[in-house]
């Protein structure tokens, strides 16, 4: 117990200090307790659902919960002071059933709307096309190199050795090159993701992006895509739990200005000249820990 | 195994069990009050495992253990070593499964279920007294194989409660190919004790109703049993299947969640949330119709709008099956689909507001007594509320695919969860204990318990929505190996603190239960005032329940009725000439089959 | 208190006999979960399937024990087998007709101990031969493992009932000798009655599995 007393106080003690130590990362400056910002163009639409549901629910909030304190305070009981004797109201059943059913119904049409557009909305032609795929517990990603052109990924293929199930021999492949933990896009340019997983579910997650995929093993999932508004260096993070080295998968994802991204890419050796794969680090499988 | 009963199977021979004796009646007791009884405690004792380690989880998250960390990143003084990330996720998985199937469902459906159905509805004892007692050692079982995953080679199941394959089939991807095993058979297990316990508790309700006791003169607490018994019925048996579907493959190399064979991971995610959600609603309907009764009884009034609460449990009951898809959202479901179980999903919320609605009516007008149980229900409203919301914005697709799987939804359902089952099992237990124990608990340690309990409650969930939408996952060990999220630390140490308080707050109500049991001050047959068949008994009621089977006049809530004496009137007592109007439904034969 | 002296009160008797004993009803609810069970198995077996792509299942080189035109040896055997097993809830009707006419009903019962046993027997060959062709629970993709895992299910539920029905033909034997030795025949119908409600709901889940798994 006296162990206990100590760790509390060191506990406030770090409560207030180990923030203070962490703290001045480069992203997030602001917004501690709140959405972090928003770089990406379905993110707005998203954030004002958000906000509309936010609303409603907070002034509901307000009107339950002030009827309920109002209630408990008025109708304590009191010597002397009986209770009314009621077994329901059939037209307030009515109408407080009606108005939340049309109020919901509101609420999943248009949240409908806007997830269908999302998704119906084809990314412009001249997208950037990007394969990602994941695996315990990193991320390969695939970019085109100057053909613009992705080999064709094939979900069957993936496997250790050929982690964006590809054909070797695809001719726009050759030119392809990989990188892994490091995602660098140009802002303001479309990207369409290829998202891929080698062996367990993952999933693409970038919280600045407001987007989130799941990354099931067998499939391969081309229709995500998203349009940076603001250049920044953010963290690509898998989040659906995939294993002992879920909490520290992820990577470097850069926004830059087309200028920046174009040297970037220079800088890559085409697969053609490597080898095509590229075996992570970090890759430690469960079984030699 | 209905063949047990067999040797006096004659229409209800099969009550003739006699008072078992001595040690007997701890550990093999046919009586349904015991049987509720070893329910209570063994799933108290869950509780405080599966609590110590949501606080080892939550003192990893505060203060990571730095030994895995990249970066070579120097952690903080006070971090346990021994929590690893293997073990942190093994941590939260047995965490979720403790307190999901060993607290809450035995807690709300085992023991209250067991203790109370009979005596609310007039009968001596469970239909198939046998199976009863079976069902609670299959369930002691089950806890006991769930647990044993600690000790075995490789730990215990780490692939969250939800176990997603592949990772939970494939012993290469999860490292704990026994504790996974073990985890899939404790559910299979403890699947078969809650059937036992449904089609036990659907038999007893419809044929076993006292004379007088029409469906519509039920206490709401039998009818979301009731309810909850049919979930049980529909939903376990599935989780059951994929639960064998996933032992085969982690052991016997069959292929059902595996790609590269064909197999099909999502199917897992199917069957497993066609269970799951019905679930979730099998932890909070029992909470919702004993919270329905607390009010009503310290309100001194009838139950607001009866008829709508009943209606709106069976919708939920009914809605709940196809919901399931919308915690499956982001696996890249066709439009159709998600549209579907979008609007479902919304649809679902209106009963839930209904009931809301008609608890606050029933307080109105009311002659409220604030004793602890009152307290407890209250803030169950609340909370329940609260974390209906958060709901709400999940349940809106496009909101869903910046929330999910983040803190934001840990704080939805720990709203629901503790917030709701929990708090109503807190009322249900102050409520009835002085009917199973013939003593009162202590008051003012049940509202000190209380308030520190709603305080730190709070303290500790409402902040996770916060660091939820400020992006933080869940099911990560250590949040600061993320730059975005080092800043949400402080948040983090203040949740788990707030956490540690919330956990010993309750030793006070561990306390106060066990005190009590000598101590308390004697509650006789209805401290409560209460309108309903049980408080027409001793407290403890005797073997057996009732001398002469109570013939039943009146609805569940006649309270404050003009005219009358008292501001009670029991279920029991015969309708005065000069108020016809008393019995709002007229008296007829108990209806049968 | 004496519980005998309870018994009069808790059952609705007192307003008159339900139409169901509580075990039968109980049985039937029971069953009702059991029946979720397979529809969760036969649930996941189609989607597998679809999975595949017509043409794919059975997946190429596997056995394929599917009905042929015309049927092969196999077929024949299991139809047989099918057949065996539906007769036999046959005949364990008849047993409850005659044991309801007083008699002990303890040819019906065997003549279904007989058939159930025979079934078993023939879907232990089975499942040998289709090792011997090389299918099993982890070969050929999911077509192995639905198989195996599904026909292993119903199996494990025919073993039980089985077992039941030797119980059920043990009373009949009693039986048999009271009325030989010309006593009316004691005791209640109910083991019967349940056994039986199994064993049809055993051989209903049956009809289906065969239906997917052979014909369709
Ligand atoms: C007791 C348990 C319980 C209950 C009752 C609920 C109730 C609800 N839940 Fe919750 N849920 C869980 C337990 C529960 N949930 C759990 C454990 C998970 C996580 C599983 C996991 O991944 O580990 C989860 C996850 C979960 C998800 C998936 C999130 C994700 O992973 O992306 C969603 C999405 O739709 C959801 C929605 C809802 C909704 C709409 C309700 C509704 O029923 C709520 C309805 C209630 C109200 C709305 C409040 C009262 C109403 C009013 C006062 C009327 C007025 C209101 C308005 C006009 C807004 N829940
Ligand atoms: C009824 C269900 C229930 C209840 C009551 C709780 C209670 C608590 N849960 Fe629960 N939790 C879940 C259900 C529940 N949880 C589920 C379903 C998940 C999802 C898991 C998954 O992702 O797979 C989850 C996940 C989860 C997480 C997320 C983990 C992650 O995603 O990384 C966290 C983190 O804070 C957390 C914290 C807590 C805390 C602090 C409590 C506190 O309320 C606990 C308070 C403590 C006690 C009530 C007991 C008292 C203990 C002591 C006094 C210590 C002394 C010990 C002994 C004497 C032995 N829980
Ligand atoms: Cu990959 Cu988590
Ligand atoms: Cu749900």
């Amino acid at each position: 117990m006296l162990i206990r007393g100590r760790l509390w106080i060191l506990g406030i003690f770090a409560w207030f200090f180990a923030g203070g130590a962490l703290g001045h990362a480069e992203i997030r400056e602001s917004s501690v307790w709140w959405l972090p910002r928003n770089v990406s163009n379905f993110g707005h639409e998203i954030d004002f659902i958000f906000y509309v549901i936010l609303w409603l629910t907070g002034v509901t909030a307000v009107l339950v919960f002030g009827t309920m304190i109002y209630f408990i305070v008025k109708y304590r009981g009191r010597a002397g002071v009986g209770a009314i004797h009621s077994h329901g109201n059939n037209t307030l059943e009515v109408v407080w059933t009606t108005i939340p059913v049309f109020i919901f119904l509101a609420l999943a049409i248009y949240g409908n709307e806007v997830w269908t557009k999302m998704r119906m909305e084809t990314p412009p032609a001249d997208a950037l096309q990007v394969a990602v795929v994941g695996e315990q517990f990193g991320w390969n990603l695939r970019y085109p190199g100057p053909d613009g052109k992705l080999a064709k990924m094939d979900s069957h293929k993936i496997s250790k050795e050929n982690p964006f199930g590809i054909d070797p021999a695809d001719p726009d492949g050759q030119d392809d090159f990989t990188t892994y933990n490091d995602m660098v896009v140009p802002v303001g340019k479309a990207v369409r993701l290829h998202l891929g997983s080698k062996d367990v579910i993952h999933s693409f997650y970038v919280p600045e992006f407001r987007l989130y995929q799941d990354m099931v093993p067998g499939r391969v999932y081309d229709f995500v895509w998203f349009k940076t508004d603001a250049t920044g260096h953010f963290q690509l993070a898998c989040n659906q739990l995939c294993g002992q080295g879920h909490y520290k998968m992820f990577g470097k994802l850069g926004v830059v200005t087309q200028e920046e991204y174009e040297t970037w890419a220079k800088g890559k050796a085409p697969v053609a000249t490597t080898a095509s794969t590229s075996s992570s680090p970090q890759n430690l499988s469960v079984a030699n820990r | 195994m209905s063949t047990a009963t067999i040797p006096h199977a004659e229409a209800h021979g099969h009550h003739e069990h006699h008072e078992s004796t001595g040690w007997k009646k701890y550990l093999w007791s046919l009586d349904h009050k015991m049987i509720g009884l070893q329910y209570l405690f063994g799933s108290l004792v869950f509780l405080f495992i599966g609590g110590a380690m949501a606080l080892l989880l939550r003192w990893q998250l505060a203060f990571p253990s730095t030994q895995l960390m990249p970066d070579g990143n120097v952690g903080n003084p006070l971090s346990l070593a021994f929590i690893n990330p293997q073990f942190y996720n093994a941590l939260f998985t047995m965490h979720a499964t403790v307190m999901v199937f060993l607290v809450v469902m035995p807690v709300l459906v085992g023991a209250f279920g067991n203790y109370l159905i009979p005596l609310k509805i007039g009968c001596g004892d469970m239909a198939f007294p046998l199976i009863n007692e079976l069902s609670f050692w299959v369930w002691l079982a089950s806890g006991l194989i769930m647990l044993a995953g600690f000790f075995v080679a490789g730990g215990a199941a780490a692939s969250g409660w939800t176990s997603y394959a592949p990772l939970s089939s494939v012993a290469a991807y999860n490292g704990t190919k026994i504790g996974q095993t073990l985890w899939a058979a404790g559910i299979f297990i403890n699947g078969l004790a809650s059937i036992m316990g449904a089609f036990n508790y659907i038999t007893t309700i419809v044929n076993m109703r006292a004379p007088g006791m029409g469906f519509f003169r039920l206490p709401l607490a039998v009818w979301a049993l009731f309810i909850t018994a049919f979930l049980l019925l529909l939903a376990i048996p599935v989780l059951s299947a994929a639960g064998a579907m996933l032992i085969l493959d982690l052991n016997f190399g069959t292929n059902f969640f595996n790609p590269a064979k064909g197999g099909q991971p999502l199917l897992w995610q199917h069957l497993f949330w066609f269970f799951g959600h019905p679930e979730v609603y099998i932890l909070i309907l029992p909470a919702m119709g004993m919270v329905s009764d607390i009010l009503s009884v310290n309100s001194r009034k009838p139950v607001f709008g009866y008829r709508a609460m009943v209606y709106a449990m069976i919708a939920i009951g009914l809605l709940g099956f196809i919901v399931w898809g919308h915690h499956m959202f982001v696996s890249g479901m066709n439009l159709v689909l998600s549209a579907a179980f979008g609007v479902s999903t919304m649809v679902i919320a209106v009963p839930s507001a209904i009931k809301t609605f008609n608890w606050l009516g029933t307080i109105w007008g009311g002659a409220i007594r604030f004793n602890t149980a009152m307290l407890n229900a209250l803030a169950f409203v609340a909370m329940f509320v609260i974390g209906g919301f958060s709901g709400i914005f999940m349940a809106s697709t496009p909101v869903n695919i910046f929330v999910h799987h983040t803190y934001f939804i840990v704080a939805h359902f720990h709203y629901v969860l503790f917030g709701g089952s929990i708090f109503a099992m807190f009322a249900a237990i102050y409520f009835w204990y002085p009917k199973m124990f013939g003593r009162l608990m202590d008051e003012t340690l049940g509202k000190i318990h209380f308030a520190l309990t709603f305080i730190f409650f709070n303290l500790c969930f409402f902040p996770m929505h916060n660091v939820g939408l400020g992006g933080m996952m869940r099911r990560i060990a250590d949040p600061t190996v993320y730059e975005h999220l080092r800043a949400l630390q402080p948040i983090n140490q203040f949740i788990t603190i707030s956490a540690i308080a919330l956990g010993f707050s309750q030793i006070i109500f561990l306390y106060n239960f066990f005190r009590s049991l000598r101590r308390g001050q004697p509650a006789g047959q209805n401290p409560w005032e209460a309108t309903t068949l049980e408080w027409t008994v001793g407290s403890p009621p005797g073997h057996g329940n009732f001398a002469v089977t109570p013939t039943v006049y009146r609805g569940a809530y006649d309270y404050s009725v003009p005219g009358h004496p008292k501001d009670f009137i029991m279920q029991t007592e015969p309708p005065a000439p000069d108020h016809p109007s008393d019995s709002p439904v007229k008296l007829r034969p108990v209806p049968v089959g | 208190m004496s519980s005998a002296a309870m018994t009069a009160g808790h059952a609705p008797a007192a307003s008159g006999a339900p139409r169901f004993s509580l075990p039968k009803f109980g049985m039937l609810v029971f069953l009702a979960s059991e029946a979720m069970l397979f529809a969760g198995l036969i649930g996941g077996y189609i989607v597998l399937r679809l999975a595949q792509g017509p043409g794919n299942w059975p997946p190429p080189g596997a056995p394929d024990i599917g009905i042929q035109m015309p049927p092969t040896f196999l077929n024949w055997v299991m139809i047989v087998n099918t057949v065996i097993l539906l007769s036999s809830s046959l005949t364990y009707h008849w047993g409850e007709v005659c044991m309801r006419k007083g008699k002990s009903g303890v040819l019906g019962y065997a003549l279904t101990a007989v058939f159930g046993a025979i079934f078993l027997g023939v879907q232990a060959w089975e499942w040998l031969h289709l090792k011997h062709e090389g299918m099993w629970f982890n070969t050929y993709g999911t077509y192995g493992s639905c198989f195996f895992t599904m026909t292993g299910f119903h199996g494990a539920h025919v073993f039980i009932g089985w077992v039941a029905i030797l119980f059920v033909l043990w009373r009949a034997i009693i039986r048999q000798m009271q009325i030989f030795s010309a006593q009316a025949p004691a005791g209640s119908h109910t083991c019967e009655e349940l056994t039986g409600y199994y064993w049809h709901f055993v051989d209903v889940v049956w009809i289906f599995l065969y239906g997917i798994l052979y014909v369709v």
